[in-house]
């Protein structure tokens, strides 16, 4: 039986290992003689034993909800007899594990008082609980004072593991989180509220990148299957809350169809909110991916063998075109024979032609080292990975770093988050919305519900100079003071290079919501960008444009005009969201749009190699979806110049397009195109947005048939 | 006796600047001119001092003119020395006398017309130093360079003119040739604690803090009466970084002029930069007693509170600094910096904004922060 549990341990701890960001906890159980802690006070002594027991019970469990229901049971006897050892010991050890760490320190100095024997690991535990209140200083000395001790034979003696009781690792995480105190991360860490979180574990937050949904794992009571699972939590469902605005979440609702009675747990979600990927532990440790078609999300589906093999995949994310995926496995070796670096790596995947994903292969170093590296978040500008490492220079178990791909396509050397994000403990699943001005993560925190917790951090500009007010008098023959500044390096805002465009497709004629394919061309290359779709059931859309590229984007779907918008997006560009609702026009006589990437030099009737997309949409409309379509090209100008040289340049616009369809095979005689001048404008030429506008080339269709 | 009117001529001048001078805080470094006169500028001449009149009209209203001039009485010694001149206009002393009395009641362009009307007329370097001294004291550093540098090459020298040379240099932030000319000065006189003191802070300027405290604790070892050489020494070390060294070296000024507020702001700073929080407000605190509208101590204070989270506090005291002083643009920033933490953005940025208008840089990112975080 003993066997079995601990079996069924391992397994569980695979699982929760990812996503409940568990540190390791201590082996040592330590026995509590009943004869010693007995007092001369009768009354009460039987509970007190029978809550010890109990709490015993679940401390073996050496899991987050057995230190959490052990805590209860060692307090309450700790009322009858405060001044023992041992339970001090082990209040102290739950208290590790718990959100009031403070209440560690006091407690397990107390068991060291008390009896400075009371296990051998004493000066490490309270070495840990100084260094997970981040006092830094007491904990190296308490280290130290561990490793003054005869430790390695009571390992031994104890069967323990060496690993867990690493004091010199320890030691070099104190002093790499006193370097990164100098300069503490300046951000605000909210609790989502009572929404969100629950007395329970929820974390594995991921988000869309405009922060409006979230979906997240959570342990708490009412799960899908309803019972316990070995380490007294409730089996992973998923759940999901849409932000109402201002940081308001709404309640979260269980994903229904998607949990089931095993762990279901959310580690990755495309920008645009569409894909979710989920990990299931069982047989193997694999991920797999869920679409929302409408309102329903589509039944997980593994992903394919290059992405998911006999070992662990453990978190993934998707990049903004859709075209790369990032993954975390244990993998040996990837699928082009390169060896791992060393325990989980970071792997890559492209999509093929036909829309599959590609061979896995190790991203390598500087990213991947001979340590862990876990939950692996792309952000949408395509340019910065985030991740989580054990590598040297942490603060303790998985820290968050990130890395920045340079325009060689080379990733930069890792940097640490920095404190109070990075903790003693593991710090895994961190997710970036699209502004990079907000986060998500998950901990067990002062100020939480209880176990884990979702917190949004705001990430502050760096601080304002800090100027002192001092005076001297430098000049011995003077009165007079100078005041010396002592200016501080500046530092750079990291700003991020991405453009959200975001909205609804709807039918221009009944306002419905229109599930229509959207293709993004990078004009100056003619090529795909990224194509996606939006929602059936609400029509909306979300497209991640990262600076550097003129983009043409397209919806188009049977039955409508194809619509075409114009984003041009130069490299400075900072983060900006725009929202465009569309609205497609369906096919009739008269109905009539804008071709807004048709692209001419200036002045002239010249078409620039940037039309080139654009045309093609117009051709394969002429020559494969309406063969018989008639249509008029009309070329509108703003009201700079004469009504003469404006109709004159229209016209030439024009008939440079309706040229270009004729040497591309639409028939000329269902071509027509009129230079309209300034004399039908769509918005003011008041303005340099609204003349714009209104420089524009139209096409008209005269007839369908 | 000719020395001994010289040394009271001078002091004199010295005196005057000592009590014209306001003691108040400024926000750009102003010129320095000096306020104290070490001791004479001159040496073996024969000015200013009593003739055989011989009942020659000149001579008498000269005479007359050095004796008010002894007294003190600068207006009623130039009538004399005037009346003196009306009589022989040629009579180089008289012009030497009148100009002493100009640069006396701070007339410095007609001092320096009659003493270069002495130097026109006897080529003495000494005219040429003080009519440099004039344009030192006007102030006009140019002029007085050139001056100065006249008379050296007319073989003047002494350590007061290096070392005025020095402070030259310095307010125009040539501290390499600051250092140069206050060396000269100690060449000529190793005594010269100013000049050491002088130097010590061209050094602080190029953040050679070693050699700096090596010149503050040589200009403290042989001046121990003024606290302004153990009050630079301790900066030096805050600067240094060795903050037990500076609050020791704060604490020995102190000791010389314990109402020293200015040193009491700066030991709450050497507090603050070694982190001893709660100890920098106690002696800020204490400076406050003892000058209760020093902006820059609360401002200080601010700071203190503000490295505690504080932020209240913090903002308590930025606005008592700012009530002082309105123009106090970091005090601004501070402020909003605290409020930001105390998550009012709006205030924070109203703040910024003021900050701004006043000339403080490297705020460039408020607008869109301000706007992200509304």
């Amino acid at each position: 039986m003993k066997r079995f549990k601990l079996y069924i341990g391992i397994l569980i701890m695979t699982i929760t290992l990812v996503m409940a960001s568990l540190a390791s906890y201590s082996q040592v159980n330590v026995y509590i003689d009943k004869n010693k802690f007995k007092t001369a006070e009768k009354e009460g002594l039987k509970e007190a034993l029978m809550a010890i027991q109990t709490g015993d019970e679940y401390f073996a469990s050496n899991s987050l909800g057995g230190y959490k229901k052990a805590l209860e049971q060692y307090l309450s006897a700790n009322r009858y007899n405060s001044e023992n050892a041992e339970l001090n010991y082990k209040i102290g050890i739950c208290y590790l594990t718990s959100t009031e760490k403070k209440k560690a320190i006091t407690f397990l100095e107390k068991a060291k008082n008390l009896n400075n024997e009371v296990s051998f690991d004493i000066m490490y535990e309270i070495g840990r609980a100084y260094q997970v209140n981040g006092m830094y200083t007491e904990a190296i000395s308490s280290y130290k004072g561990f490793l003054n001790t005869d430790y390695e034979e009571n390992i031994k003696k104890l069967r323990l593991k060496k690993s867990d009781f690493n004091a010199e690792a320890r030691i070099k995480e104190c002093e790499s989180a006193a370097k990164l105190n100098e300069n503490p991360l300046r951000i605000f860490l909210d609790n989502l509220g009572p929404n969100i979180n629950s007395k329970y574990s929820d974390y594995g937050p991921v988000i869309s990148t405009d922060e409006s949904m979230m979906i997240f794992t959570s342990r708490r009571e009412g799960s899908t299957g309803g019972s316990l699972d070995y380490d007294n939590q409730y089996y992973e469902d998923l759940y999901i809350s849409y932000n109402e605005g201002n940081n308001k979440w709404s309640s979260a609702l269980n994903m229904g169809k998607l949990n089931t009675a095993e762990h279901d747990a959310s580690v990755g979600l495309s920008p645009d909110g569409s894909i979710l990927y989920t990990f299931k532990g069982t047989p193997d440790g694999n991920l797999y991916e869920s679409y929302l078609k409408g309102a329903e999300w589509s039944k997980p589906k593994e992903l394919n063998k290059n992405i998911n093999t006999k070992y662990h995949e453990t978190s993934i994310s998707i990049s903004s075109d859709g075209k790369t995926l990032y993954f975390v496995s244990e993998r040996p070796k990837d699928e082009y024979g390169t060896p791992s670096k060393g325990g989980k790596d970071i792997f890559v995947s492209q999509k093929t032609a036909k829309g599959d994903w590609g061979p896995a292969k190790n991203i390598g170093e500087p990213i991947n080292t001979k340590y862990d590296e876990e939950g692996v978040f792309i952000h949408p500008d395509n340019r910065t990975l985030y991740f989580s490492s054990k590598r040297e220079g942490t603060v303790g178990g998985y820290d968050i770093f990130y890395s920045e791909l340079d325009d060689n396509g080379n990733w930069g050397e890792p940097v640490n988050m920095g404190v109070p994000l990075n903790t003693p403990e593991d710090d895994v699943f961190f997710i970036v919305a699209g502004n990079g001005r907000y986060a998500y993560i998950s901990s067990a925190r002062e100020g939480g519900f209880g176990m884990q917790d979702i917190w949004r951090i705001t990430f502050l500009n760096p601080e304002k100079p800090l100027v002192e007010g001092t005076e001297d008098n430098l000049i011995a023959s003077s009165n007079a003071s100078i005041q010396t500044v002592v200016h501080q390096e500046k530092v750079e805002v990291k700003k991020v290079r991405l453009t959200i465009m975001k909205g609804t497709i709807t039918d221009a004629d009944t306002g419905n919501p229109i599930e229509s394919n959207i293709e993004i061309v990078d004009l100056e290359k003619n090529e795909i960008y990224a194509t996606l779709q939006s929602n059936a059931a609400t029509g909306k859309y979300l497209i991640s444009l990262p600076s550097g590229k003129n983009y043409g984007i397209t919806a188009k779907t049977d039955g409508y005009l194809f619509h075409s918008e114009n984003v041009d997006v130069p490299a400075a560009t900072s983060y900006q969201e725009l929202i465009k609702d569309i609205k497609l026009k369906p096919i009739d006589v008269g109905a009539k749009i804008v071709l807004s990437n048709i692209f001419f030099d200036f002045g002239k009737a010249t078409l620039r190699d940037l039309s080139k997309a654009e045309l093609d949409n117009l051709i394969k409309l002429l020559n494969v979806d309406y063969p018989k379509m008639v249509i008029e090209i009309g070329g509108h100008t703003d009201n700079v110049g004469s009504l003469e040289t404006n109709t004159k340049l229209s016209a030439n616009r024009a008939k440079a397009v309706v040229d270009y369809l004729i040497e591309h095979g639409v028939a000329k005689e269902r071509l027509s195109y009129k230079g309209y001048a300034y004399q039908e404008p769509v918005a003011s030429n008041d303005t340099e947005e609204g003349r714009q506008k209104n420089r524009r080339v139209e096409f008209k269709i005269i007839s369908v048939k | 006796m000719k020395k001994l009117l010289f040394t009271t001529l001078f002091l004199a001048i010295g005196i005057g600047y000592v009590f014209s001078q306001e003691d108040n805080q400024t926000d750009a470094n102003p010129i320095i001119v000096p306020t104290q006169i070490i001791t004479s500028p001159t040496e073996g001449d024969t000015l200013n001092t009593l003739v055989n009149a011989e009942g020659e009209e000149s001579k008498v209203a000269y005479n007359n003119g050095v004796t008010l001039y002894g007294e003190g009485n600068y207006n009623e010694a130039l009538s004399a020395f005037s009346q003196s001149l009306s009589t022989d206009p040629e009579m180089a002393q008289s012009y030497y006398g009148r100009g002493t009395c100009y640069m006396q009641l701070k007339r410095y362009q007609e001092a320096i017309a009659d003493l270069t009307q002495y130097n026109n007329r006897k080529k003495d370097a000494n005219a040429l130093y003080l009519i440099g001294y004039c344009y030192f004291l006007m102030p006009d550093m140019d002029n007085a360079l050139k001056y100065f540098q006249d008379a050296i090459e007319q073989g003047f020298s002494n350590a007061n003119l290096f070392y005025y040379m020095g402070v030259i240099n310095f307010n125009k932030a040539q501290y390499d040739e600051a250092i140069k000319n206050y060396t000269k000065a100690i060449e000529v006189d190793n005594t010269h604690a100013f000049s050491y003191n002088d130097r010590g802070s061209s050094y602080r300027m190029l953040e050679k803090y070693d050699k700096a405290i090596a010149d503050y604790a040589k200009a403290a070892e042989l001046n121990t009466k003024l606290d302004i050489f153990k009050s630079n020494l301790a900066s030096a070390y805050r600067l240094n970084k060795e903050y037990d060294k500076a609050i020791a070296a704060y604490d020995e000024a102190l000791q010389i002029k314990p109402d020293n507020y200015k040193v009491m702001n700066n030991k709450g700073i050497a507090l603050y930069e070694k982190k001893d929080y709660d100890k920098a407000i106690e002696v800020l605190n204490a400076c406050l007693k003892i000058n209760k509208d020093y902006a820059y101590a609360y401002n200080n204070l601010g700071l203190c509170y503000y490295k505690k989270k504080e932020y209240q506090l913090a903002i308590e005291a930025f606005t008592k600094a700012i009530a002082l002083k309105p123009e106090y643009g970091e005090a601004y920033v501070h402020r909003g910096t605290a409020k930001e933490m105390s998550r009012d953005m709006t205030g924070a940025c109203e703040d910024w904004n003021k900050a701004k208008s006043l000339g403080i840089k490297d705020l460039d990112d408020i607008d869109s922060y301000c706007e992200e975080l509304k």
